[in-house]
């Protein structure tokens, strides 16, 4: 219905419960009664009129409106017509449910949860069980009462189908009733300071009036409850019974209250937002922004890798989702059609959808822009990720080939000149010419095996292979042409990829500096593993100048050998200084997070 | 508890005179086991008590042959001979441990804290006149 024509209605309805309350009333405050009552009807039906065309509270305004159509009815109790009057006090019964429903529903106008519809329910079955049949069986509705100022003569009740009252009513139903209900108030009370202590800041905010105004209305319920039955003639029934009439429009009161405070939260919220993304902040900025904004400290953000169809965080690695069902919600953001990101935060938070659509359409920029770095990152990772793969790949065929070396030709050789020297050891008595003979085979039998020994030594040192890098740097050091010393005390095994990507760059290096360093009497290998591994090749020659002379393959290899296990290679040579190869490879988490193993069966670190 | 193979193999034509050294060989490798019992067949004096193809199978063995001289390949997969030799070092320090290998000592694991009593051979140089020259040396 448009807001004009609602407006329009609620004003004569305003009008009409004037003249209904002026002219039902002979007490000399007749004027302050019609205020009250149109104040019932008016307050729901302004407030629900301003909430309508507030998103997200079109729900709960239309709500109100109808509940201020309901409170009309009520005032019709005013009359004196007997009929307008039992109308008017069985609407009265009836408004209560409705009150409960607008509380509980507040400030989105849905019910949160079964706790909620049961409550709702429970109020529906007390009215329709213990209220509306008494309709059909009174003489008279017990006074005084909320929805009437009329306290003695009143009409009598126009729909008693029955010849006399039942005793039971009085002795039975009503104070079972009025107990109910009060129970059912406070329940409805409780229920609502429970939401408020669960709830984000912002329903928090918007909770509170609301709670205040429905705890004072309980009291008073109760009060009149009791009051009509110990107090029955005292003024302070009267104050009670028109602290629960007031109470409606209060409730309204509050209800506009809370909206308020809910849109002026979300209003200082989002600016403080806006003013923090101004600067594009980066992604852990963006986060934190995002986070304080949402009142949840452990927000994530996954951004949507369109190429790869899957999230990941903000350098690319692999997200998931929070399951359905489980204690985090997300929230997705899109850039008009094309998902960008989405934000993982409490479920609480769930129903502060305006103000989630606020901030995000603040931060879909921003977000756009880390998503695009999160794709970079995810390919990058990818395509270095690969070249540790194929690197493993070479290394572990390098190590097979050894093997197959080791177990196949070389102790073919072996086996074979063994042989040949029994054979020779057989012959020696009887014929020494040819003895010898078999021991010179044996001696070219020796050269082949030391061939092929040091082709596989080449291909992958077994001191590598077997006892790692330090025995292999021990080893290789030891037929270095540039006398070589080793210092790696207390060096861990680490995973094979990175044994032999730091052993193949410090062999590199070495052989440079046979080669190259002129002047060099000897070479240092100094190791050492705290938070990264470190190489450190350096030699006592002559050192050049760098800018003079072209980075050679070797250089080239040492750096991609180094980088495909995440580590960084830096050269420092002054002339007349010598010459540093440093080498740094940090720890497998680091290089990994997947936590997928990478080669070796257990990076064996110890514990720091 | 690890399956010994051949273990106690010592075939009539093998049998060393009474009195022999006993000789077990250590090697996961089969071909040098068949040439070391060979060898060890073909040298007066010495007798193959038995032949292990790992590191676990030779400290048994060696408790069950005890045997006067061990060859000991290094590197085979489990326990290697290094670390075989150790402990036969502390369990049986009568035993004599010699340390084979298809590689270079300098290709090796540095196995310093065996001491200098436990000699290292090429396998290559492996043969009667090798053999007796070992026990001459370390066997008295």
């Amino acid at each position: 219905m448009e807001p004009g024509v609602v407006t329009i209605l609620g004003a004569c309805l305003c009008a009409v419960t004037c003249v209904v309350t002026l002219a039902g009333s002979d007490s000399e405050f007749a004027w302050l009664e019609a205020i009250a009552r149109v104040l019932m009807v008016g307050a729901p039906i302004g407030v629900g009129v301003y909430a309508r065309r507030r998103p997200p509270f079109e729900r709960f305004g239309a709500l109100l409106i109808i509940a201020g159509l309901g409170w009309f009815v009520t005032t019709l109790a005013e009359s004196s017509d007997p009929v307008l009057y039992s109308t008017g006090r069985v609407a009265g019964w009836i408004v209560e449910v409705g009150l409960v429903y607008l509380v509980l529903a507040f400030p989105l106008g849905r019910l949160g949860d079964r706790i909620d519809r049961a409550l709702v329910w429970a109020g529906a079955a007390l009215v329709l069980v213990l209220y509306l049949p008494t309709a059909l069986l009174v003489e008279q509705y017990p006074v005084p009462a909320t929805w009437t100022s009329c306290h003695a003569g009143c009409p009598g009740n126009a729909f008693m189908v029955a010849g006399s009252e039942p005793t039971v009513l009085g002795d039975v139903v009503l104070p079972l009733r009025e107990t109910l209900t009060v129970l059912l108030f406070a329940a409805v009370a409780g229920r609502l300071g429970l939401r408020i202590r669960r709830a984000t800041p912002l329903a928090r905010r918007a909770l509170a009036p609301v709670l205040v105004v429905a705890c004072l209305r309980l009291v008073a319920y109760a009060l009149a409850i009791m009051g009509r039955r110990i107090w029955a003639d005292s003024g302070l029934l009267e104050v009670a019974v028109w602290l629960v009439a007031l109470g409606v429009p209060v409730m309204a009161g509050a209800f506009l209250l809370g909206l308020w405070r809910w849109r002026l939260y979300i209003a200082t919220a989002t600016l403080r937002l806006a003013g923090r993304l101004r600067t594009h902040p980066p992604p852990d900025d963006l986060r934190a922004a995002l986070a304080e904004a949402f009142d949840d400290r452990s927000l994530e953000i996954a951004y949507w890798l369109d190429g790869e169809g899957r999230w990941a965080d903000a350098a690319g690695r692999p997200m998931a989702l929070p399951a359905p069902g489980s204690r985090r919600w997300s929230t997705e953001v899109r850039d008009g059609d094309r998902l960008v990101a989405m934000i993982i935060h409490d479920v609480a938070l769930r129903d502060d959808r305006a103000f989630i659509d606020a901030a995000t359409s603040y931060a879909v920029l921003t977000l756009d822009n880390h998503r695009l770095s999160a794709q970079t990152a995810s390919l990058l990772r990818e395509v270095s990720e690969s070249r540790a793969r194929i690197q493993r790949s070479a290394d572990d065929e390098r190590r097979r080939i050894e093997r197959d070396l080791h177990d196949g030709a070389q102790q073919r050789l072996v086996a074979l000149r063994i042989t040949l020297e029994l054979a020779a050891e057989e012959t020696d008595g009887v014929d020494v010419e040819r003895a010898e003979r078999l021991r010179g085979l044996g001696a070219e039998v020796e050269l082949a095996i030391d061939d092929v020994r040091s082709l596989a030594r080449g291909i992958y040192p077994p001191a590598l292979a077997d006892h790692g890098l330090v025995a292999g740097l021990r080893s290789a050091a030891l037929r270095m042409p540039l006398p070589t010393t080793v210092h790696a005390d207390g060096v861990a095994r680490y995973p094979r990829e990175v044994e032999s990507a730091a052993y193949f760059c410090c062999l590199e290096a070495l052989q440079n500096a046979a080669k190259h360093a002129r002047g060099a009497t000897a070479a240092v290998v100094e190791l050492s593993d705290d938070a990264a591994l470190r190489i450190e090749v350096r030699d006592d020659g002559a050192g050049f100048d760098v800018d003079a002379v072209t980075p050679g393959v070797g250089l080239v290899s040492m750096r991609d050998r180094i980088a495909t296990v995440g580590g960084s290679l830096a050269l420092v040579t002054i002339p007349g200084e010598g010459t540093r190869v440093v080498a740094t490879i940090p720890p497998a988490v680091d290089r990994a997070p997947d936590g997928r193993a990478s080669g070796a069966p257990e990076p064996q670190r110890p514990p720091l | 508890m690890p399956q010994l193979r051949e273990l106690g193999r010592a075939p009539a034509s093998r049998a060393g005179a009474p009195g022999a050294v006993r000789v077990l060989t250590v090697d996961d490798q089969a071909m040098f086991r068949e040439i070391a019992g060979d060898v060890i067949a073909a040298t007066p004096g010495f007798e193959a008590v038995g032949e292990a193809a790992s590191g676990e199978e030779a400290l048994v063995a060696v408790d069950r042959l005890d045997p006067q001289l061990v060859l000991l390949d290094v590197r085979m997969p489990g326990i290697d001979g290094i670390e075989v030799a150790g402990r036969l070092g502390r369990t049986h320090p009568h035993t004599v441990v010699v340390l084979i290998s298809i590689d270079e000592m300098a290709d090796l694991p540095p196995a310093g804290h065996l001491g200098a009593d436990v000699p290292f051979v090429r396998k290559q140089d492996f043969g009667p006149r090798l053999l007796r020259r070992l026990w001459a040396e370390y066997g008295t």
